[in-house]
């Protein structure tokens, strides 16, 4: 068996889950406490009914970073014989450069040359680019790219006229027109790199358990140039593989799919993975958005097992360089994970489906709803009944309430810890697990994730912004399309900045003064999150600018992984003059 | 009629506008159901007070 048994899996399920619905409801009856020393109002219970759902969010968080730090799953099972699939690795493009994707196939190429394993994979560029000029330098890219690797034959290239479905719809017209080719696929993005022993391993997985429909890995962000890219670097090699292991725990047999790096069977995934179109227009309606959710559920709904395999390094990506970049991106993820509300009550899912539908939608929602307590607080004065210092009749003295400052405080300290924790304890299990070597050293480590943690707290309240404006414009029918991928350096200038988040200087300004007004005892409360809000074309402006300095090292920079190195190479050999050589493989 | 293509080198350019085509295998990919039928609640709960089916008179 691969997996944990059902019964461990449940058990990890409710006790990580119980475990957090306690704490939210520790932080309800603490807020409640706290309201009640002026006289409970219907302001007080909303309060702390936002609260509950707030902090049973980070809880659960905070639970997964638990269950990784603590338990491991057991060594996943692979076929050690000669393979036996016949692989095709997918790479969707969208108006991408071919010139930053095509370098990467050839270093994939070469990478799987080196494994000697490579007569096993073919690759085929899927594109649905609609810009005529960037179709032409595909069509001339893909040339280039078989005389720089000298796999004709291997691979292949095909534009389709219409977009239908999207990226989904991209995959799903291969495999309705070339899927019975092949046994397995492994599905990239046009930023996606995997080392070439990764994908064997892959297969050889898939290979040792027929059962599996979708392998996922866990891919580490790379090439990242500023500050905020770094930190995003940094944090999704620190942090994300202890999360990544704590969902491993839990994921039984409906495991996740983030639509890239991950391998497919095709047969299942043909048979169950043909994605509708919702009834009525976007945002809800219309073309499944965030499709590899629906996939995941798709093909446990059938019977196939989805695995993230927590183990597998070798996986890589690319992620935005800024923060409006990145807000953009999760404009995107919103639409597509709000609209799975539309899918909770799908027929014949498994429960876990429907509980990770609702963690997406909450992912969003959640800052919409500290917001909304932040604001209930700020207006919360004006439901305060008048202050009964004679609530006893007869009684000749008045009684004074109690502060319950303390119970607001301790509620404080929690969701602080909540936030923070988890990552102090990672990194209190990276040095005593020497896993910081690969950051430095526990030292060099420390003061990453320091920094981090403060960059956290400052850029927290920007993305709160953006995020509410991304939910408001999907709950008003706003359809936010299918922009392409902006990659790039990135780098945003003071001017550009502002352009971009003038409004959030705006509401941060708003909701000082209306703190002032009606509520200045809140105002040193509200200063961590109104004054970031002030101050968010500084800190957007900032964090695009191109990193210097040793923080945020990640073990990709202290040993450059090979496929790596192969793209590097050919993006230089890309940028020189065409002369057709060739780069070896060996 | 001989085959003169060996004779004369490939233009690139020509080639690269007619890319090597995925292979030509065709897999069925049938559209799961997502939705439930939208479900008449009103026509239900009339169905229980509707007279018993009778003959029409021609019959």
């Amino acid at each position: 068996m691969d997996t944990p048994s059902d019964w461990r899996v449940g058990l990890i399920r409710l006790v990580l889950l119980s475990s957090s619905i306690l704490i939210g409801c520790g932080g309800f009856v603490l807020f409640l406490r706290y309201g009640a020393a002026d006289g409970l109002d219907v302001m007080d219970v909303l309060r702390a009914g936002l609260i509950l759902v707030s902090t049973f969010w980070l809880a659960w968080g905070a639970a997964q970073a638990f269950a990784g730090l603590t338990t491991r799953p057991p060594r996943p099972a692979r076929h050690d014989g000669p393979l036996t699939s016949r692989c095709v690795i997918l790479v969707p493009v969208y108006n991408e450069d071919p010139a930053a994707t095509f370098p990467r196939i050839a270093a994939m190429e070469a990478s799987l040359q080196r494994t000697g394993m490579a007569a096993h994979f073919h690759f085929a560029i899927l594109s649905d680019t609609r810009d005529e000029a960037t179709a032409e330098a595909e069509r001339k890219g893909l040339h280039r790219l078989l005389a720089l690797t000298g796999a004709e034959g291997r691979i292949f290239y095909r534009r389709r006229e219409t977009n239908r479905g999207r990226k989904a719809g991209n995959i799903e017209d291969f495999i309705t027109r070339s899927g019975g080719a092949y046994d397995l696929a492994v599905i990239l993005d046009a930023d996606s790199l995997m080392e070439g022993d990764t994908l064997v391993e892959m297969v050889r997985r898939m290979e040792a358990a027929p059962d599996l429909g979708l392998l996922q890995t866990l891919p580490q962000i790379v090439n990242a140039r500023s500050r905020f890219g770094r930190i995003q670097q940094f944090a999704a090699a620190f942090y994300s593989p202890v999360f990544c292991r704590g969902l491993a725990m839990m994921q039984g047999r409906t495991g996740p799919f983030w639509g890239h790096n991950a391998i497919v069977r095709l047969r299942a995934f043909a048979e169950s993975c043909g994605l509708p179109e919702l009834s009525g227009p976007p945002p809800f309606g219309g073309h499944i958005l965030s499709h590899d959710y629906v996939e995941a559920a798709l093909l446990a709904r059938a019977g196939w097992q989805v695995r993230v395999d927590d183990d597998l390094t070798g996986s890589y990506e690319e992620g935005p360089e800024n923060m409006v970049l990145h807000a953009k991106r999760d404009r995107r993820w919103c639409q597509g994970n709000l609209q799975h509300a539309r899918l909770l009550t799908a027929p014949g899912l498994k429960p876990w489906s429907r509980f990770v539908f609702v963690q997406g939608i909450l992912a969003y929602l959640s800052p919409v709803i500290w917001l909304a307590f932040l604001l209930c607080s700020i207006a919360a004065p004006l439901f305060v009944p008048p202050i009964d210092y004679f609530p006893i009749e007869g009684w000749r003295w008045p009684v004074i309430p109690v502060s319950q400052t303390s119970q607001a405080v301790a509620l404080a300290i929690c969701i602080v810890g909540l936030l923070f924790l988890p990552k102090l304890l990672i990194l209190v299990d990276a040095g005593l697990r020497r896993r910081a070597a690969g950051f430095g050293g526990a030292w060099a480590a420390a003061r990453s994730v320091g920094a981090e943690l403060a960059f956290s707290a400052l850029s927290a309240p920007v993305f709160l912004m953006f995020n509410t404006r991304s939910v408001m414009q999907v709950v008003a029918g706003v359809d936010g399309g299918w922009p392409a991928q902006a990659r790039g350096d990135g780098r945003m200038t003071l001017t550009e900045a502002w352009q971009a988040s003038s409004w959030i200087v705006i509401s941060g300004l708003l909701g000082a003064v209306l703190a002032f007004v009606l509520s200045p005892a809140l105002l040193p409360w509200l200063a961590p999150v109104v004054v970031p809000m002030m101050a968010a074309p500084a800190i957007i402006a900032w964090s695009s600018a191109p990193a210097r300095g040793a923080l945020y090292q990640t073990p990709a920079e202290a040993r450059i992984p090979d496929v790596l190195e192969l793209d590097a190479a050919f993006r230089n050999a890309w940028a020189a003059p065409l002369s057709g050589s060739r780069i070896a493989a060996g | 009629m001989n085959d003169l293509s060996g004779l004369f080198l490939t233009d690139p350019e020509a080639e690269a506008r007619a890319p090597s085509a995925p292979p030509d295998a065709p897999m069925a990919m049938p559209t799961q159901m997502l939705e439930q039928p939208p479900r008449r609640i009103l026509p239900m709960m009339l169905a229980a007070f509707r007279p018993a089916r009778r003959p029409s008179r021609e019959a």
